[in-house]
């Protein structure tokens, strides 16, 4: 008899590794929306993976559009982020789905599903991914105030800084929550 | 005669001719010359203007730095506090400067050896920023866990006259630039205060009004990073109540000596409703990935490529005590 979580971590890997077929997908993705367990699992699974294929992770701009009819909310467009080295992407066949539903976990699109947080991961503010602004990219008020405490405290132990110049203390005067 | 007339043009302006050289004298410019000036910052498609006063006196910095554009957000700071205005949010960050007594002038020789095995470091052209001469200097990175720099220094003062963070092909991810700079006179006292009065603001800084306790050596950390890029060694830990949630939290600091990451840990706590960071985010050339891990909250941040914090992040490690 089949474990329930191994075929629950089972589906989650299918999923990423777009090894389910459309209806399987559409079912799995409702499933993650409504068990926090599941979500939960989902997000470690995405965390590792993004670590190991960033490129890919990021490189997949149509996806919301494509994710947007099932997961029933209207989610953004999300741009490549410059500093990547483009050469650097691979794409490896069949990934591609399994890159663009990550994305929407790894770039802050995660927070428009609902009833995905729960207890103590209800603090975990998504954070959305840009290839460039004067803001941090944020779905929280309140998270913009803590990335930039987090700054300037970072700010502060930058090594040489007068190799560094001005740069550290211009991203933050240059910070304009209105933009 | 001629002897030590070659001495004097050796050891001023014109006895800058290597990478090193010219690395020290940006140092001893920013530490020792007073400027004031207009620059921009360029981030991606966005400009900002921003006006500078840095003062030194009897080896006393004090500093401002006010936005002429957008919001207007400033910095005033002097040796030992950093008070950051954000009117639009009436509110404001206050701190104390936390600069291990390792300071970039004592490290340098060792870092600047260290440096070389991760970045390539030559000399430029000479170019024209503010209108004046500048040296150009070219740091490229041997790997792609840390940005690039080009580096423009006033040939006469060494002051920075222009700095590029950048990425692959040389693309620049952030850069600012004076245009108008005036280096060696008198600093208004006007020039250095703030415009926008503390009394109107909400501020937030140390819980009981104190730097708190910084480890230049570090010792007995709770936490590690198991993964680093070559070069990045752990430099500075603190551990102290956070300004920003009350709490106690935890503050590695890792460096290549001269790209640096933070990573602050703390504890989770219902009672705590401070929002944490889950993912990857970024301002400029800075970014930050959170997550959590064992009941705890790990952050990172610091201005290197997302690939950098992400990696670091993931493979911190709760040390056996």
């Amino acid at each position: 008899m089949n474990n329930p979580d191994k075929v629950i971590h089972e589906k989650i890997s299918a999923l990423l590794d777009d090894e389910l077929d459309s209806s399987e997908q559409d079912d799995m993705l409702v499933a993650i929306r409504d068990d926090s367990r599941l979500a939960d699992a989902w997000q470690r699974y995405h965390l590792i993976r993004a670590a190991v294929r960033r490129e890919a992770i990021i490189h997949l701009p149509d996806l919301p559009e494509k994710m947007a009819p099932v997961l029933g909310s209207s989610v953004k467009p999300v741009r490549p982020q410059s500093s990547q080295r483009p050469t650097a992407i691979k794409w490896i066949p069949g990934l591609a789905l399994a890159a663009s539903i990550a994305g929407i976990v790894g770039l802050g699109l995660f927070s428009y599903l609902p009833g995905l947080e729960s207890g103590e991961s209800s603090r975990n503010v998504q954070v959305t991914e840009m290839d460039q602004g004067t803001k941090w990219q944020t779905t929280s008020p309140d998270l913009e105030h803590t990335l930039n405490a987090f700054l300037v405290e970072h700010g502060e132990f930058t090594p040489m800084p007068n190799m560094h110049g001005l740069m550290a203390y211009a991203r933050f005067v240059s910070y304009d929550s209105e933009r | 005669m001629r002897f030590i007339l070659f001495l004097a043009l050796w050891s001023g302006t014109a006895g800058a001719d290597s990478v090193d050289d010219w690395l020290m004298r940006m140092n001893d410019a920013a530490v020792n010359l007073s400027y004031q000036g207009i620059f921009v910052y360029v981030n991606g498609s966005n400009l900002e203007t921003m006006q500078v006063a840095h003062q030194v006196d009897d080896g006393i910095v004090r500093e401002r730095i006010y936005s002429l554009n957008g919001a207007p957000r400033e910095i005033v700071r002097d040796a030992e506090q950093v008070w950051c205005y954000v009117p639009e949010q009436k509110m404001g960050m206050h701190e104390f400067r936390q600069v291990p007594k390792q300071s970039f002038p004592n490290i340098l020789p060792r870092r600047l050896g260290q440096l070389s095995d991760n970045y390539s470091l030559t000399l430029g052209r000479e170019d024209r920023i503010a209108d004046r001469t500048a040296q150009q200097i070219l740091i490229a990175p041997r790997d792609e866990y840390r940005y690039g720099y080009v580096l423009w220094a006033d040939r006469k003062t060494g002051l920075l006259l222009k700095a590029a963070l950048v990425a692959n092909e040389n693309e620049p991810v952030e850069q600012y630039m004076f245009t108008k700079v005036s280096i060696g006179d008198n600093i208004d006292s006007v020039d250095l205060a703030s415009n926008t009065g503390k009394e109107n603001l909400k501020w937030f800084g140390p819980a009981d009004g104190s730097p708190g306790p910084v480890n230049d050596e570090v010792l007995n950390p709770g936490w590690a990073v198991t993964e680093l890029p070559d070069g990045f060694e752990l430099s500075t830990q603190i551990k102290r109540i956070s300004p920003i949630n009350k709490r106690m939290m935890e503050h590695y600091v890792y460096s290549d000596g001269l790209a640096a990451v933070s990573v602050f840990i703390e504890v989770l706590n219902v009672v705590n409703t401070t929002p944490l960071i889950k993912g990857t985010t970024r301002i400029g050339a800075v970014h930050a990935f959170g997550h959590t891990q064992d009941g705890y909250h790990v952050t990172v941040v610091g201005g290197v490529p997302s690939r950098t914090v992400d990696m670091m992040a993931m493979s911190v490690k709760k040390l056996l005590e």
